[in-house]
């Protein structure tokens, strides 16, 4: 009896924490089926597409997103720095957006749920439009808890965040290939 | 006559030898078969592609369970910049203007015009599950887009009504009976809103009899 009732345990905890659990890491997190990684920044390769792999389109059920077709546009989201740390809010980072070839490009913070950063200052996004250039045509996004020249977003304070690049349609028509080769770094400047 | 006890041994009936108990095996002794962690691994897949398939119908916080409350259907809402306090859906583009149109196709189809005036605006539909199913960017060229939504080809074969909307009209199929119609212009700064606004308030849906 003691033997039939361990079996049924081992049996149910494998089916189901085995089951479920590699399930919700490949709809949540990355996997080589759906993702790529390209330094830092991950993309979901289908995401929002009616023909994306199951995984994409748990993912944005799960997480109640209305992506556009990554046909259309490529969203890439970092959650580290490009040395692997990850991006905590009591730290400063630079980044260096070099997307002349694409029609449109936003950059934003999040937190983990994929909630704007609230601040003071009421600044939450660059895009291609606001985003102030140097003479080279780059424009560099300060990611810091307190003001800086130039394009300061605020992270706030205390908290994991994420950065997400988005970036349509390219000059070539194809989003995600022109931007992969241009993926700006995440870089590290100092931390409290 | 000697009785010795050597006779009296050979007199008495051989026992039956005890059966000799072989030495368990270590399988044996374990409390857990490996065959039914085999059939365990076995299972564990099938509920993996059963969580993976089910979650896009079965999910509690999608687009749209997110939004149904806060708009009107077959409507077009005008929506503020996410802040915060008031974000649409996760991830959401701030420094951007949404005009959302819920669509229910149940009943009737869905006249959809919107005005894309340049690049950076998009026009997209989503199926209730939050998929893209149609894109329309805008262009260097002010693009007026018009069409009529209707229902895919499953819910087209349940409604048997002839079509009434003019045959030059586009029309579009949606996958599901709900879903969003999402403007999405991008704000070029704060002097640049009220012109966003008005070029956003020009989106229109409204139901189109079959």
């Amino acid at each position: 009896m003691r033997r039939l009732v361990a079996n049924l345990i081992a049996f149910a905890a494998i089916a189901g924490g085995l089951g479920y659990g590699t399930a919700w890491t490949m709809m949540e997190h990355d996997s080589m089926l759906s993702t790529r990684s390209v330094g830092p920044w991950l993309e979901w390769t289908a995401l929002g597409r009616t023909d994306a792999d199951p995984y994409a389109r748990a993912h944005v059920a799960r997480r109640g997103l209305l992506p556009l077709s990554s046909a259309y546009e490529a969203r890439y989201l970092a959650n580290t720095d490009s040395s692997g740390a990850g991006l905590s809010s009591a730290c400063e980072y630079s980044i260096v957006v070099d997307l002349a070839q694409s029609s449109f490009w936003a950059i934003a913070a999040y937190n983990s749920k994929g909630l704007l950063v609230p601040n003071a200052a009421e600044r939450y996004a660059f895009n291609s439009w606001t985003a102030m250039r140097e003479p080279d045509g780059k424009a560099v996004i300060t990611l810091a808890r307190d003001a800086r020249p130039g394009n300061w977003l605020p992270i706030g304070g205390g908290s994991q965040i994420n950065v997400v690049l988005t970036v349509a349609s390219a000059v070539d028509g194809n989003a995600a290939a022109t931007a992969a080769k241009a993926l700006p770094e995440i870089a590290r400047q100092r931390c409290r | 006559m000697t009785v010795t006890l050597d006779s009296i041994d050979a007199a008495e009936p051989a026992r039956p030898a005890a059966p000799r108990r072989r030495p368990e095996s270590r399988a044996a002794r374990l409390l857990i078969d490996w065959r039914v962690l085999v059939a365990g691994v076995v299972a564990a897949g099938l509920v993996h592609i059963a969580v993976v398939f089910a979650t896009p119908r079965t999910a509690p916080a999608t687009a749209m369970v997110r939004m149904k409350p806060q708009l009107p259907v077959n409507r077009a809402v005008v929506l503020p910049p996410p802040v915060p306090a008031k974000q649409p859906f996760p991830y959401a583009m701030p420094e951007a203007l949404y005009v959302f149109c819920r669509y229910d196709l149940s009943v009737d189809n869905l006249r959809v015009s919107a005005m894309l005036p340049e690049p950076g605006w998009t026009l997209s539909l989503h199926s209730a599950q939050g998929d893209n199913f149609y894109v329309m960017p805008g262009q260097q060229k002010r693009t007026e887009v018009s069409f009529v939504l209707t229902p895919g080809i499953a819910s087209a074969e349940i409604a048997a009504a002839p079509r009434r909307f003019g045959s030059s009209d586009i029309q579009v199929a949606s996958p599901t009976p709900e879903g969003f119609v999402m403007v999405r212009a991008p704000l070029k700064g704060l002097a640049y809103r009220a012109q966003t606004e008005a070029a956003l308030g020009r989106t229109s849906c409204s139901p189109a009899k079959r």
